[in-house]
């Protein structure tokens, strides 16, 4: 009898130490989201004309310094050529960020949610956002370069099961062009049989 | 609201009390000699009452022939499972009524009902409870160890009816969260059972503690199911199956500890 004594308070005592509280977070993290990837395209093409100008009218008025002007004009050319190397500077660094396949965002908002904080003022390129699943469409907002665009999403619910627990799939992801002010956007796997895990939206500005 | 540690630390005593009992059940099988008692005729209070060294005559002067054709009945409580009424994810009932057959074979029953809420069925269920009752039929052949202890071995059929409800939740950083119930009614499974099985009479309140028959017997049986029928939801999958188990798989074993009562000599 002492030894089972000896067992149980054994048991007891591991018990004792062994606890530890657990997290209490039911259903967290586990909102579907779709990948998006910003494709810099038109707006690429047109800063690398914007920077080319600048460039230009940069070196054009750093060779009208050196002719004969009076203070007046040249202190307003050296005013210009300020302006113009603030510009170039930027134009350069945001033809680099699209040289290098990413974007930068500003902001993201979306109908029926306030500001998608996680995405503000980020650099991206692929990304995964994720949408409202009490409804068939999502519609975002998505401020860069100075340009607010929109996008509207369409998709199919399914709830599912995995080993832990009840989750939601998308199906049959889709962009309602008419809603779209990108330049263009495509879709890969557009099929009721692709998943969000497979599903990509390509955006391109 | 019991919090997750306490529960954990009920469990823990639970089991070792369980083990406890597990202890008292084999000692009390160990402290005497070999013999198989079942060859004694019950109803003969004289025979029952032979020593050690007289069990080998005992034991040939008896057959199968001479039993009574319905020698006892008896009724059993699942006290194991009574214990889960204090926790907090499931209650479970059981209880049992058995018909002995000269004194070897015995026709049983058994009927429960259980309530489930497994705590980690889904891990962002809100609540997830299944509830239902159950019935087993089967047969059981005993063999004594001992005077006062047997061993068994068994099958049985069982049938399960049940429901079973839960809501799930999503959460939504930046949308309303997604919350659904889903549930089924009218849900049916049977089974089949291989048992092995050992008890032992209980001293309590014997005057004579030499005297190994008594009207309480304190035992524990194995159990092996294998689920026959059972038609699962596509998704979210159906949990658990009362009086049967999880229905991740096609077998499930299971420990009963029962204390019955039996009536007649």
């Amino acid at each position: 009898m002492r030894n089972i004594a000896g067992i149980i308070i054994l048991l007891l005592a591991i018990t004792l130490f062994a606890c530890e509280k657990e997290e209490d977070c039911v259903g967290c993290n586990l909102n579907p989201k779709i990948k998006i990837r910003f494709e810099a395209t038109g707006t690429r093409l047109r800063t690398d004309s914007l920077l080319s100008s600048v460039n230009n009218k940069i070196s054009l008025y750093t060779d009208s310094l050196a002719g004969d002007l009076t203070d007046e004009e040249r202190n307003q050319l050296l005013a210009e050529l300020s302006s113009l190397r603030s510009d170039s500077s930027k134009f350069s660094e945001t033809s680099s960020l699209f040289r290098s396949g990413k974007a930068k965002l500003n902001l993201i908002n979306a109908v029926g949610a306030q500001n998608l904080e996680q995405f503000q003022d980020t650099i991206i390129r692929d990304f995964a956002i994720p949408v409202d699943m009490r409804h068939d469409t999502s519609t975002f907002f998505f401020t860069h370069h100075d340009v607010v665009d929109t996008l509207q999403i369409y998709y199919e619910r399914e709830i599912t099961q995995s080993l832990d627990g009840v989750r939601m799939k998308l199906y049959g992801i889709g962009v309602i062009q008419e809603m779209s002010t990108f330049d263009s956007v495509r879709v890969t796997c557009y099929s009721s049989n692709c998943s969000n895990d497979i599903t990509t939206i390509f955006v391109y500005f | 609201m019991i919090l997750p540690q306490y529960l954990y630390i009920f469990r823990s005593t639970l089991f070792a009390g369980v083990f406890w009992l597990i202890s008292i059940s084999v000692i009390a099988q160990i402290e005497n000699p070999v013999a198989d008692s079942l060859l004694l005729d019950s109803s003969d209070s004289t025979s029952v009452l032979i020593q050690e060294g007289e069990v080998k005559s005992a034991t040939g002067i008896d057959s199968l022939a001479k039993k009574k054709f319905i020698s006892g009945l008896e009724l059993a409580i699942d006290y194991g499972k009574l214990m889960t009424l204090w926790t907090q994810f499931e209650s479970k009932y059981e209880a049992g009524i058995n018909v002995r057959f000269f004194e070897r074979v015995v026709l049983a029953g058994e009927v429960g009902y259980d309530e489930l809420n497994p705590l980690k069925a889904y891990d962002n269920a809100v609540y997830y409870t299944v509830t239902g009752s159950y019935a087993r039929i089967g047969l059981d052949y005993y063999t004594s160890y001992n005077p006062k202890s047997f061993y068994y071995g068994g099958v049985r059929y069982g049938m399960s009816m049940f429901e079973d409800e839960g809501v799930f939740l999503i959460d939504s950083e930046y949308w309303e969260d997604y919350e659904e119930g889903f549930g089924s009614t009218d849900i049916t499974a049977s089974w089949g059972e291989i048992i092995l099985g050992t008890e032992t009479y209980l001293k309590l309140g014997k005057k004579n503690p030499e005297d190994p028959t008594s009207k309480l017997l304190l035992g524990w049986k194995f159990r092996l199911r294998i689920l026959m029928d059972f038609e699962n939801r596509e998704e979210p999958r159906i949990y658990s199956i009362p009086g049967y188990g999880r229905t991740f798989d096609k077998s499930v074993p299971a420990v009963n500890f029962y204390i019955k009562y039996r009536f007649g000599s």
